[in-house]
This record gives C-alpha cells, sequence and structure tokens, in this order.
C-alpha cells in the first residue's frame, strides 16, 4: 500500500482522472474505463502510457472500469458543485476546492473542460506530480509494547478484553528490508547442478544415514553419462537443441517432461540458489507439497521458510491438512510431528500473561491492536506483542525475514506482511516483486487454474446439500436447537444466529415467489444472472431506435429508480432496531436526492413521501413473520413502487418486482453476514468453504480487470416434474471481479512502471502445454524442455479401452451416467459398481489386479475414478452394504474422514500419498482432480519401488460439469484477459479506436460467457468450444492416467460411462459430436501434427505417450 | 494474578496439566479422531491454557517457545523430560527428569503420565482402561467360573505373543480351552505391516518377540517396548513372513501388558522352573505373581523411584494386601541405571507399607531359588 496524496477527496477525485485524461491529449473521459483497466497492450501502446499514473490512480481506488461506474462518480461531482455553487451544501460537506473541471455527464461524450484562468491552480499541479511520482511506501507507525509496563489485550470481533501487567523482556523482531533491489539475471550451468548434486550426497555420506538422496545418480549414471537433458528451441526455432545453461531472466517457461527429474533439478537449483546468495521464492501446488520441499532443504540445512497465508482460515485449512498428513503416521496423529509442524503452531506464548478467565482468541491472536498508555503519557495507542520475536506462532514469519528461500503457495502472495514483520504496510507479492531475485512457479498450469478461479465464483445460498443456508441451519441453528446451546453465550454467535434465521427466511420467500410466478417468467429469468440492474432495464426498456437523449433519459431514469429502491432496501435491513421505531419521515433519504429527482422529473415533497412510504413498507416486510403479512406487505411495496415507476403492478412487470423484492434481501442479508464469517469460522462453527476467495484488493488493483469485467448476482436453477411445475430450486450468488491468473505473467515487471527491476520468473510445468486448454496452457516459451534421455517405453503396453456396461435392467442399452438427469445418476453408478465387483475373483477388478502388469508375484491396485466426493461416498457405501466382504480392502478419498471403526478406509486427499504405505487395499476411489500435484502412490519399497501402485483405472463417469462449475468459463475469462493483456495494437491506432476495440472483444467473450452460464455445458451443445472444453478435461484425464505410468509402466485404463462413446456402445459411430474420446483423439492427432517444430517436439515428448494407445483405444468405433 | 514461571510449584503444576492434555489427546485420538489445532478440533480450552504455560516457562528465561504446536509439544513428550529445551522443565526435580509421558514407540501415556493424572485429581478413564474391563466383564459372562484361570491365561498369552498370526492365536486358545473368548482376545491384536525395506517379512525383537519398529531418519530398528530397548544390545529375531496374516499386539496392550510382562514372567518362569507353584495375575490381577501360597509379588518399572513412592502413599499398595508376603519388585535395569532407586523410594514414602521392596533378580534369588 501507498501513500494517499492529499489532493483532491470526495467528489473531487474525479478531477484526477480529468488530470490523466490531459494528460493523454484527451479531452473527454469516454475511453478512460480502457485506460484504468490496467491493460498493459494498452498502457504500452504508443498513444496511451502512463502506467504509472494508472497504478496511482488505482491504488487510490479510482480504478473506474467500466462506463456505469465512471458515470456515476461524474454524476456525484457534478451534483456536488452544483449544490455548492448554490450554497446548498450540507454542514462540514465542503471540501473547500473549487469547481476544476466542468463536465458534460452525458454518457456518449464526457467531455471536460478546465476552469481555470492562465494560472493552473497548484492543486492540479500536484496532480499531475502524482500521477509522474512513484508514491512512498505507507507505514503502519504501530510500535511495540513496552514489556515492563502494562497494557490491554482486545479483539473487538470476539468480544476479548483482558489486561497484561507485563512480559518478559525478549529481542524484538526484525522486520524485512524492504529496499533490496534483485540481482538481475542468473545463469545456473547444468555443471552448476552437478556440482550441487555432488556436495548433497557428500552431505549424505557425512551424515551416515540410510536416507540418502543419490543426487547426482538421478541426473547420470556410474559411467558419467547423463540420464538427463536439457533443450531449448534453437535460435531458428527449427527444434530443440541441447542447452548447458538455464537463463533466468524475465518471464521463462520450463516443460518438465514426466520422468525427467524436474523435482530434482528443483531442489538443485534451490541449494544452487540459496549457496550463491539470492533470494528466491518456490511456488508449489499446495502448502504440504511446500512443507515437504523445506524439509528436504533443512536436511541439508539450506535455510528455507514457509510462506503461507495467515488469515484465520487460510491457516485453520493448512494446519488441519499437516494434522490429516501426521495422523497417517500413527493413530490420529499423536505423539508424531514433522519439522514444519514448528511453523504451523496456533498457540500465542502471549495467552499466559493474560489476566482474564475468558477463553483466549489463539486462532485471531492479538499481536497488532494491543493498547498501551506509555509512560508518562495519557494517550493510549495501539502497540504490537512484545512477544513477536520469540513467539512459537509466528515462527514462520520471522523465518521467512531470516530465510533466503521461500517456499509456499500461489495464493499465500496474496496476504499482507503481518505488521510486527515490516514497516510499511505491505503484501507479500509487492515485496518479493520489489525484492525477489528468482520466483519459480512449479505445476504452473495447476497455479494458473487455481488464480483463474478466485477471479470467478459462486456461492449456493439455498436449496442444494451445502448451502450457505444449510450449513446456517446445520451448524448454528441446529446446534443451538439441539445438542449445544452454551454458544450463544457469546453474543457474536446470537446476533450471528438471529441474522440466519433471517437469512433462511429470505431464502424462503424468494423460493416462494419463484415458484409462484408465471411459468413463462419463470422460465425467462431461470439460469441468468440476476441482478438489480438488469430489472430496471427490464421494466425501462430503451425503445428500439431512441435517440441519445431518450436512451440518456432512460439511463438515468433506471438510475434514480434503482438508487431509491436499493438504499431503501439497506435502510430497512440495516439500520438498528432503535431507528425503526423513530418516524421514518423524520429521516434523511440515504441517495442521491436531487439527482433523483432531476431524472425523474419530480417535486421534492413527492420523492420525499414516495420513498418514505417504500421504505416503511420494506421495514415492515423485513419484520414481518406470518406469511399472509409478508404477502400483504409484499404486494403493498410492489404496488407502491409499480405507482411510483408508472408501470402495471400485475402482469410482468409486477412479476418482476417481486423477483426483484425477494432477490434484493437475500444478497443484502448475504453481504450484511459476509464480514462476520471469518470470525464464525475462528470460532469453529463455518469453515472456510463459505468465504469467499477473490483476490485482495491490494492484489486487484495492480492486476488488469478481467475482461468480462465486474458481474455479480443471484441465479436460479431448477428442474420441473412431469406436470412443469419446478422441484428443488437452487439459488446461487455468483460473481466475477478480477483476473488474477496475470500476476503469473507481471510478477517480473510488476513495478516496472516505478522504474524497478523485477525478479526472474520460471514457470514449470508437464502439463502446462496445450494450446487448445484455455484452463491450463501456458502461452510463454517454452524456453527449456527437461527430457529423460532413456526415457523407456512401458507406456507402449498401456491398454485403453471404452467398456460401458450392459444395463441389466434395459436390454439392448448401457449404463450412462453423463447426460442422463440427476435422479438416475446415482443409481446407474451403483449398478456399475455391482458390474465390476460382483461374481468375485472372476469379477473385471478382480481380473485386473490378477493380471494387469504382475511383477515378482506383486500386484498393482485399481482405481475408481468419480467426479465428486459426494460419489466417492455414495460407491464406498454401496460396496459396504452390498459387497461386504471387500469393503475393507476398498480405500476411498473424502473430504472429511468419517470417525468410528473403519476410519482406516477412509482418507482426505492431504492424506493420499498414504496409500502407498498401506498394504490392505485393492481399490481406491476418488474424484478426478482431487489428488494433488506432487502427491504420489507408489510402491515404497521391494522390487516393484516407485513405480505406480494402482495399474488400472476405471473412469467410472465421463466429466460434466453441470452448471454450478464455472471451471471452464474462468478459463475462458482467463486466457481471453491474459490474450487481451498481451495482444499489441497498431502503432498507428489511437485511444479511441483501443477503446472500441476493448469493448467489443469484451462484448463478444461476455456473449459467450452469458450462453455458458444459461445452460448446462453439454458436448452436442458447445459447438466452436468444444475442443477448448475437452482440452481442460484432457489435463486432467491424462493427469490421472499418469498416476499409473509412474515407474515408465503401462496403465490399464477403462472408459466405463456409456457417455464416454454413447454411439460405439450401440454399435454405431462415434465423432468428436458425440464422445469426448473422439474429440481427445482429434486433440492429440493435432498435436502430433502440428507444423511449428518446436511445439511438433514438445508435444512428441508429451502426448506421445497416450496419443499411442489412445489412438488404438478399443470399443470406440470412428 | 501475573503466574510466577520459574517457581518449581508452578513448574510442577504445568507438568501435571500437560499429563492431563496428553492423556485428554490420546483418548480422543482412540475415538479415531486426529489431533486438530482448529476452533472445533480436540484442544480444549484448558489443553491451550497448559499450552501457553509452557511458553510461559520458557520465555521468562529467554528460552524457545516450543508449545505452540500441539504435534511438536505431544512429539516432545516422548522424550524425557531431562533433555527438553527448557530448562524449567529439565531442572524441576530429579523425581521428573526421566519421566516421558508418551511412550515414545506405542505412542500411548506413560505410566508416569497417568500417575500424574490421578496425582492432579483427575480419574483417568482411558479408554485402554474400559477395554481392560470388557475384558474382565467378557470372562465373568463366558467363562464365570474359570474366570480367574482365564484371564492369567490370555494375559500370560498375549505377553508371550505379542506377535502372532490367526491361525496360532485359534489354536493356543482350543488347546487352553478358552476358544469362547477368541473375538475378546482377538480384539487386543492388529494386522501388522511388513518391515520397511523387507517386504513379506516383519523383523521381531529377539528379546520379548514384538514387531520391531524403524527408526525412519536412519532405518534402524528398535523395539516398542521400554523394557527391551533397554536392555544392550538390541536383538533382532528371526523374521517372521506376514503371509498368514500375521498379528500385533496394539500399542496400548504392549505398553501397559507386554512392556511389564518381561519382568514378571522372569519370576513366574523361574519359580515354575524351581518347581514352586505358581500364578500369573492371581486372581484377576491382585498381584502380578502369587508364588508358594502365600507371597504376592508386583512387578513396577516407573522410571521415577520418587512418582512411585507418591503413587503408594496415595493408593495404598492395593491387592498386594491380599497376601501374607507382600514383595515390590522393581526392575533390575531400573536400578542399574540408578543404584539409590530402592533407597530414594523407601525415603519418599510416608510410612512403612510393610511390604518388602527389592530388585526383581533379588526376588528371584530370595523366593525362587532360595
Amino acid at each position: 500500500m501507498r501513500e494517499r496524496p492529499n489532493i483532491w477527496s470526495g467528489p473531487d477525485r474525479v478531477n484526477f482522472l480529468c488530470v490523466l485524461a490531459t494528460l493523454l491529449d484527451e479531452t473527454s473521459l469516454s475511453a478512460i474505463p480502457t485506460v484504468l483497466s490496467n491493460w498493459r497492450s494498452v498502457l504500452n501502446h504508443p498513444s496511451v502510457g502512463h502506467a504509472l499514473g494508472v497504478a496511482n490512480l488505482r491504488g487510490l481506488g479510482l480504478d473506474f472500469a467500466t462506463r456505469q461506474s465512471l458515470r456515476h462518480v461524474v454524476h456525484e461531482h457534478n451534483d456536488y458543485h452544483e449544490r455548492r455553487d448554490a450554497g446548498r451544501l450540507e454542514p462540514g460537506e465542503d471540501k473547500g476546492v473549487e469547481r476544476r473541471f466542468k463536465i458534460n455527464p452525458h454518457p456518449s461524450k464526457l467531455n471536460f473542460t478546465p476552469q481555470w484562468g492562465v494560472v493552473k491552480p497548484n492543486d492540479v499541479t500536484a496532480a499531475e506530480d502524482m500521477l509522474a511520482s512513484v508514491l512512498a511506501d505507507r507505514l503502519h507507525r504501530k510500535p511495540f509494547a513496552d514489556p515492563s509496563e502494562a497494557f490491554e489485550v482486545s479483539d473487538k470481533g470476539n468480544n476479548y478484553h483482558a489486561s497484561v501487567s507485563s512480559t518478559p523482556s525478549v529481542p524484538l523482531p526484525t522486520g524485512h528490508d524492504l529496499t533490496r533491489v534483485p540481482r538481475g539475471s542468473v545463469r545456473i550451468t547444468w555443471d552448476d547442478l552437478l556440482s550441487e548434486a555432488q556436495r548433497l550426497d557428500a552431505i549424505d555420506a557425512a551424515s551416515g544415514g540410510l536416507v540418502r538422496g543419490n543426487w547426482e545418480s538421478r541426473l547420470r549414471d556410474g559411467t558419467g553419462a547423463d540420464k538427463v537433458e536439457l533443450l531449448t528451441p534453437d535460435p531458428k526455432r527449427s527444434g530443440l537443441t541441447p542447452a548447458s545453461v538455464i537463463e533466468l531472466d524475465g518471464l521463462r517457461h520450463l516443460i518438465g517432461l514426466p520422468g525427467a527429474g524436474k523435482t530434482t533439478v528443483l531442489y538443485l537449483m534451490a541449494s544452487w540458489l540459496s549457496h550463491n546468495g539470492y533470494r528466491t521464492l518456490f511456488l508449489l501446488p499446495s502448502i504440504e507439497v511446500s512443507a515437504n520441499f523445506i524439509e528436504k532443504l533443512w536436511e541439508y540445512d539450506i535455510e528455507a521458510s514457509l510462506l503461507s497465508g495467515q488469515a484465520p482460515t487460510t491457516r485453520i485449512r493448512h494446519m488441519n491438512r499437516l494434522s490429516e498428513g501426521l495422523a497417517t503416521r500413527a493413530p490420529g496423529g499423536y505423539g508424531v510431528t514433522r519439522p514444519t509442524s514448528r511453523l504451523m503452531g496456533s498457540n500465542c506464548a502471549l495467552a499466559s500473561y493474560v489476566n482474564s478467565s475468558i477463553e483466549f482468541p489463539h486462532l485471531t491472536p492479538p499481536c497488532a491492536s494491543l493498547r498501551q498508555v506509555p509512560s508518562g503519557q495519557r494517550r493510549e495507542r495501539v502497540v504490537m506483542c512484545p512477544l513477536a520475536g520469540v513467539c512459537g506462532r509466528n515462527a514462520a514469519q520471522r523465518g521467512l525475514v531470516e530465510s533466503g528461500i521461500w517456499v509456499g503457495h500461489i495464493m499465500s502472495t496474496d496476504a499482507r506482511i503481518w505488521y510486527p514483520y515490516a514497516e510499511a504496510e505491505i503484501y507479500y507479492f509487492e515485496y518479493i516483486a520489489r525484492t525477489f531475485d528468482v520466483v519459480i512457479v512449479d505445476e504452473v498450469d495447476m497455479a494458473q487454474a487455481m488464480l483463474d478461479q478466485r477471479g470467478a465464483t459462486i456461492l449456493h445460498l439455498t436449496g442444494h446439500a451445502n448451502s450457505f443456508d444449510d450449513k446456517l441451519h446445520k451448524r448454528i441453528l441446529g446446534r443451538i436447537a439441539g445438542s449445544d446451546n452454551t454458544i450463544i453465550r457469546d453474543p457474536a454467535v446470537r446476533d450471528y444466529a438471529n441474522d440466519a434465521g433471517t437469512f433462511g427466511d429470505f431464502n424462503r420467500r424468494l423460493v416462494t415467489v419463484i415458484r409462484e410466478l408465471d411459468r413463462p417468467i419463470r422460465e425467462s429469468f431461470k439460469d441468468q444472472l440476476i441482478t438489480t440492474n438488469r430489472i430496471f432495464s427490464a421494466l425501462c426498456p430503451i425503445p428500439n431506435g431512441a435517440s441519445a437523449k431518450v436512451t440518456e433519459k432512460i439511463m438515468e431514469q433506471r438510475w434514480a429508480y434503482e438508487a431509491v429502491w436499493t438504499e431503501n432496501a439497506k435502510s430497512a435491513l440495516y439500520s438498528p432496531i432503535d431507528d425503526r421505531i423513530t418516524d421514518p419521515a423524520l429521516e434523511d433519504l440515504t441517495f442521491n436526492e436531487e439527482r433523483v429527482r432531476k431524472a425523474l422529473e419530480i417535486n421534492k415533497h413527492d420523492l420525499d413521501s414516495a420513498s418514505r412510504a417504500i421504505l416503511s413498507d420494506m421495514r415492515n416486510w423485513v419484520t414481518a413473520s406470518w406469511n399472509r403479512d409478508v404477502d400483504l406487505v409484499g404486494s403493498q411495496i410492489i404496488e407502491r413502487f409499480a405507482n411510483f415507476m408508472g408501470i402495471a403492478p400485475t402482469g410482468d412487470t409486477g412479476q418482476q418486482l417481486k423477483v426483484l423484492l425477494g432477490a434484493t434481501f437475500v444478497i443484502l442479508q448475504y453481504l450484511k453476514m459476509a464480514p462476520m464469517m471469518r470470525n464464525m469460522i475462528s470460532r469453529g462453527i463455518l469453515d472456510d468453504t463459505d468465504v469467499s476467495t477473490s483476490p485482495s484488493a491490494e492484489l486487484s488493483r495492480l492486476l488488469p480487470e478481467s475482461i468480462l469485467g465486474r458481474l455479480s448476482g443471484v441465479r436460479y436453477q431448477y428442474d420441473e416434474d412431469a406436470a412443469g411445475a419446478p422441484g428443488v430450486i437452487g439459488l446461487q450468488h455468483v460473481s466475477f471481479s478480477s483476473a488474477p491468473r496475470m500476476l503469473l505473467y507481471r510478477l517480473h515487471e510488476m513495478f516496472a512502471y516505478e522504474g524497478r527491476s523485477g525478479p526472474a520468473v520460471l514457470l514449470t510445468s508437464a502439463t502446462s502445454y496445450l494450446e487448445q486448454s484455455p484452463g491450463y496452457h501456458v502461452p510463454v516459451g517454452p524456453d527449456y524442455v527437461l527430457r529423460r534421455i532413456h526415457s523407456g517405453s512401458g507406456w507402449k503396453n498401456s491398454q485403453y479401452s471404452a467398456t460401458p456396461i450392459p444395463d441389466p435392467d434395459r436390454p439392448g442399452r448401457f449404463l450412462r451416467i453423463s447426460g442422463v438427469p440427476i435422479a438416475k445418476r446415482d443409481a446407474a453408478l451403483c449398478r456399475m459398481v455391482d458390474e465390476l465387483i460382483k461374481n468375485g475373483d472372476a469379477s473385471p477388478v478382480s481380473k485386473a489386479i490378477r493380471h494387469n502388469d504382475v511383477q515378482d508375484g506383486i500386484g498393482r491396485r485399481v482405481a475408481f475414478v468419480v467426479n465428486s466426493y459426494k460419489q466417492v461416498e455414495l460407491v464406498k457405501n454401496h460396496i459396504d452394504r452390498r459387497h461386504r466382504g471387500i469393503s475393507d480392502r476398498v480405500r476411498a478419498v473424502v473430504s472429511t474422514v468419517p470417525t468410528g471403526t473403519t476410519s482406516y478406509q477412509y482418507l482426505t486427499a492431504s492424506q493420499a500419498d498414504g496409500l502407498s504405505y498401506d498394504e490392505d487395499w485393492d481399490i481406491a476411489i476418488f474424484p478426478m482432480g482431487a489428488l494433488g500435484r506432487g502427491v504420489n502412490i507408489v510402491f515404497p519399497d521391494g522390487p516393484r519401488k516407485n513405480q505406480g501402485m494402482i495399474g488400472t483405472i476405471y473412469f467410472l463417469i465421463r466429466p460434466h460439469p453441470s452448471t454450478e462449475s464455472l471451471s471452464f468459463i474462468q478459463g475462458i475469462a482467463g486466457s481471453e484477459s491474459l490474450a487481451f493483456d498481451r495482444a499489441e495494437f497498431p502503432a498507428e491506432q489511437n485511444l479511441a479506436a483501443i477503446d472500441k476495440l476493448y469493448m467489443s472483444k469484451r462484448g463478444e467473450i461476455m456473449e459467450v460467457v452469458r450462453r455458458l452460464l444459461r445452460h448446462e455445458i453439454r458436448m452436442g451443445r458447445l459447438g466452436p468450444l468444444r475442443t477448448p472444453f475437452v482440452a481442460d478435461n484432457m489435463i486432467q484425464i491424462l493427469q490421472t492416467i499418469g498416476r499409473a505410468m509412474r515407474g515408465d509402466r503401462p496403465a490399464f485404463v477403462h472408459f466405463v460411462d456409456a457417455a464416454w462413446a454413447p454411439r460405439s456402445a450401440l454399435g454405431d459411430q462415434d465423432t468428436s459430436a458425440t464422445s469426448m474420446l473422439v474429440a481427445m483423439i482429434e486433440i492429440l492427432e493435432a498435436c502430433m501434427t502440428v507444423s511449428d517444430p518446436v511445439d511438433q517436439a514438445v508435444y512428441e515428448e508429451l502426448y506421445r505417450p497416450f496419443h499411442n494407445p489412445m489412438s488404438r483405444v478399443s470399443g470406440l468405433i470412428t | 494474578m501475573t503466574i510466577d514461571f520459574a517457581n518449581p510449584s508452578e513448574i510442577k503444576a504445568t507438568i501435571i496439566g500437560m499429563a492431563n492434555l496428553a492423556v485428554r489427546q490420546f483418548d480422543h485420538t482412540r475415538n479415531g479422531e486426529i489431533v486438530l489445532q482448529d476452533g472445533r478440533g480436540s484442544l480444549t480450552a484448558e489443553d491451550r491454557l497448559i499450552m501457553s504455560r509452557i511458553s510461559g516457562h520458557a520465555l521468562v528465561l529467554g528460552e524457545q517457545d516450543i508449545a505452540s504446536s500441539i504435534h511438536d509439544l505431544l512429539f516432545l513428550m516422548t522424550t524425557p523430560f531431562s533433555s527438553w529445551p527448557v530448562s524449567a522443565f529439565r531442572t524441576v526435580g530429579p523425581e521428573f527428569s526421566e519421566v516421558t509421558l508418551i511412550e515414545p514407540v506405542t505412542l500411548v501415556p506413560s505410566m508416569e503420565c497417568r500417575h500424574l493424572v490421578a496425582e492432579g485429581g483427575n480419574i483417568d478413564t482411558a479408554v485402554e482402561e474400559v477395554l481392560f474391563q470388557n475384558f474382565r466383564d467378557a470372562l465373568e459372562q463366558t467363562a464365570r467360573k474359570e474366570a480367574p484361570q482365564a484371564y492369567t491365561f490370555i494375559r500370560g498369552l498375549i505377553s508371550r505373543n505379542p506377535l502372532t498370526d490367526e491361525a496360532a492365536l485359534i489354536r493356543l486358545l482350543d488347546d487352553a480351552g478358552f476358544s469362547a473368548l477368541y473375538s475378546e482376545v482377538r480384539g487386543f491384536y492388529e494386522p501388522v505391516h511388513h518391515t520397511p525395506g523387507l517386504v513379506g517379512q516383519v523383523i521381531p525383537c529377539g528379546y520379548c518377540g514384538s514387531r520391531m519398529a524403524t527408526e525412519l531418519s536412519n532405518g534402524t530398528l528398535r523395539c516398542p517396548l521400554r523394557q527391551c530397548r533397554d536392555q544392550k544390545p538390541t536383538l533382532e529375531g528371526t523374521p517372521r513372513p506376514t503371509s498368514n496374516g500375521l498379528l500385533g499386539a496394539k500399542a496400548a496392550i504392549l505398553t501397559y501388558w507386554v512392556g511389564p510382562a518381561q519382568d514378571e514372567l522372569k519370576i513366574y518362569d523361574a519359580a515354575i522352573a524351581a518347581g514352586i507353584p505358581s500364578v500369573l495375575y492371581d486372581k484377576l490381577d491382585a498381584c502380578d505373581i502369587f508364588i508358594d501360597g502365600h507371597i504376592g509379588i508386583d512387578v513396577k518399572s516407573y522410571r521415577s523411584p520418587i512418582m512411585l513412592a507418591q503413587k503408594f502413599n496415595r493408593d495404598g499398595v492395593g491387592g498386594l494386601k491380599r497376601y501374607r508376603t507382600q514383595v515390590l519388585a522393581i526392575s533390575d535395569d531400573l536400578i542399574k541405571a540408578d543404584p539409590d532407586y530402592i533407597k530414594t523410594l523407601k525415603a519418599h514414602l510416608n510410612k512403612d507399607l510393610g511390604i518388602e521392596i527389592m530388585s526383581v533378580s533379588t526376588t528371584i534369588r530370595r523366593y525362587v531359588d532360595a
């Protein structure tokens, strides 16, 4: 965070935009949203520039990336100055600055004219200077508490208050060095890595331990011949050629082919970089993998520390995964630990010094919110904990100050450096981008997909198992009503419980409204993103061929109606109870009254009385408890508002208003509860899946907007029964906000506009190169390819087959899950499992174990791959019930391990590598993609050491992301945003042309996304989007198959769901439109025959082991 | 009021709190739960208070805060206080220095830990206690008249066979006429995995026959029983194949039955060899070995003689009072490690208990060989 210059505030802040536009030689603000969207392609264009100014404005919160938001502030500004000029400002409202610009509010113009004469006012000059200046870091200015004096501990959110009379005097922490600058490009030769390998081997030998890394032997054999080679595109890009140096500079991409030893190279690089004093960050797929990496480095005395999120929810999640991992080493994890446990402690040492009987908030400790009156002074000040330099709880943060090597997860960079460890308010990503030498992102395609997920979120509000409403009932209301009403001793929980009750009530009201709508209206809103703006657009349509003036007038009316509606709804819901019982006539209107009056051409009295009546009705509606009252008051609101708008309170418009009423209060109530969520999580009442995972505002401001802009609203979905009545109505909150994947592509030059150099960034993965995949493809380089010289040909014996199972109930048909009604899927899945495991030794599963790739009498196991944890539980429960004889040899990967005597049959994804050490299983069931990268299930010892334990994979379900999954859309939004950010526009284009291009591109992508949001994604309906959809899925499928190929072994793969190749099952021909298998084969074919020699070489190495067996998949007719 | 973390009585209070924490967490995990640090996990407010107190004892002397992570803390409890990085616990008193609160290989609360819990006034309701009680109940139901004999036989069987297989177990029970108790006895065992690096085989301890555990850091093998680990050198038995459904006694059984039985069996076997009538675990465990019609012997292997004295001061001699001659036998290894063990023990007894206290080998010399 940077200092905020005190130039303009409130409505005058729009002056900054006029100053920026002037610097761009513009006389209108119309293209400013495109400039403020922070696209590199726009800001690097010769006709634009001023990236520093844009960054400074975004830092001030002036990130108006849409015309609508810009118009709003222009109106605010104009209204303020009109009232100021007329002497009608409220007391204290005057900012004391004259109008600097006159701005035409017309949306198609937005032109402005300076309002000064010859001499430019000082504030305008200061603003110009500010736009060209690097702003200083904002300091938090919190001192450490004097340990010899008393201080107060309080945490408002937790209602915790206590005092400490003194603490021991211990060393204070050292803060991060914010002045460090990156050392520039780094060259690591292959010989450097070999030397490092020898050095580590020598350390192993000297330690006398039995566990050895055998580092050198991973890279070359006993005769000195290389086992692994580093390749790079030759200068003419005619193919790959051997390289002896890894040059780290700017942004580079290294593809580590399977079995090439990418992880070994990463360890050796870490060792070399540490040895040579480079500050390096490794971003790995998960905190668990990071912990393993750190512990390995520690074995060689390489100083490394863990970068992990410190928000209570994040910390709890990481701690729990660590605990789950330990539980694979000893029952319940009791009495065992691992070296990195000390970085994930949860107990605060300060608690031993407090004088209070109330439970200390260990999960939200008050490290930087203590209060102390300094000796000799009277005024209390906020101080930091005097134990921060030694306490165990903050060991990880202190470790980061001291360590040259940081290891963590990409999302962990989006966290604020905890106050005691930096004097400035700064986030880790900024610190890293300014001071680090090297950043290495492993499994970058996964990191990219995870970042995309943060840009768009879906929250199930009600009508869905595990919806927010459902959780509130189970975990709060149900708990209070049933087993434990002691939790309401805590006032915060009591308040939250009341809010939860109201939230449930509003959900029921909205569901009732939807249920009672006329079918055409209900269907027209179904699956749509419903926003208040959208409903008012429908209520105030712009006639075809309307003039600009009429259009502007109607848009202004829409704004006015929306303002009156929304602001009154907020007042009705958020005002404290004391205010509600006062006379509404005495309250101030909460919207911009003058602008509304002007837009609606209404006099003050009429507006006042209409608005206050609406507010009064809304308050009655909020507090009504009987259905009859709710309906009565609801109808009254609709009638009153329809009259206010001059539209019919019945028919379509009346029904639209009903939806508006219901949706408005559901959203507002949710927004009311959201800030308290973390508090409830820290009490163990909710879990972190309920919390929005959007990037921080700080990160969002440094990255470009999403090409989709910002969009949020509610959406409802349902299936109709035979009579056409809606079944269960599911309600969701959907939001699109930013393009966080850009972090990967910006980090190396994040602050270039400030003249700062950045770290060299190396992106690495084995599956980050598939051009057709919007979600996983990394369009950089590739600059290096790491290949095993004799990589083996175990894959040649792989066998893939489409093996649909005849439906025992419907002769001539086959069991199918994808594409059939939800109600029928579970039964089909269970039948499938029956057919695969019944008849003991004669069952397909039993035969697979006995015959597929058996060596030294050791057979390989079987995996059942499904789509969700729910399906894992369904299959496991079914086996337990119907196939008891084998149930103790089945392991299920679930989200939460059930307690009881059979708990050993379950494990979480973070425990999955424990399967390697468990001999007593035959079948593992897991959802595709649940097992993290870096988690291997291999024989731990014996003659098959390091070979994939799973040999046969049954894909029981063809992937079929439902409408509740945004992953495909997120990938499209991410890749299109990246493409626009990296685009190069012709030099002769001006800002207006670029703006037009941007708007057109945005409209195009928005149309695609709206279409995808409306319908469940079905192969047959996707048209040109089919290839990217299949490519995204293929990455996951190949990753899963790859698990069975570890140690150069063949994989035996069965595509069981008839949906994989529905026509082939019936003896007919499949095409890429009907079969995902055919579509996958086509993508792989395209990879094998791509014309670019470098791409061809990379694809050949990456996909030949899959293309070969896939192209001869049995059971597929094409 | 601020706690004086340097005060020995506060340090002792913290140790008792730690013992309670160790038992609480153990009970929690025996219910199939895992040790978690989140708000709804296993840590109670009391546990957290104890952890903070440990931090307090460390920070007051400028030492490392080792109690922020419950996992690190529980692991630390598997080491004797004399090796803790917090000097308060290293130096608080000789009765604690060699005490580990959690047995390092079997990972169950130690005898001393349970003693400290009782010392703190808490009733120990560990799952294992309940398990043993269930066993006694089952004996009462299935073999009412023969319950004492069955108890004697089965404890002896398990103590002599900490590693066995299904077939052998059935055969042994059949031969003794207790096949009806199979499911109860089977409940004391669990399947064992092969010794790492030796696929299909398990290396048992050459002394007691238990499956040896592998030290992950260096691959060395060690017996789960403290009694065997105290023996030098480590002795590996003949590897056994896992193919026959090999079973190992559960951790708590190893700690509370098989471990102490090593000395008990020594005395019992010597007496039998000498032709002296002897009974193991007489009258459902009134004493460990009953010999020669009048001598009741209890064997104890507390590391700390002071703690053992405290136990007797608190509980009296228990079932031993039924016997005319009452003997408390102390493991030879403990006396070898601390020649003043018996002297210290006697010095800390509040009153003369009227029992004879001697080492295991002296017991054999005096009551068997003589």
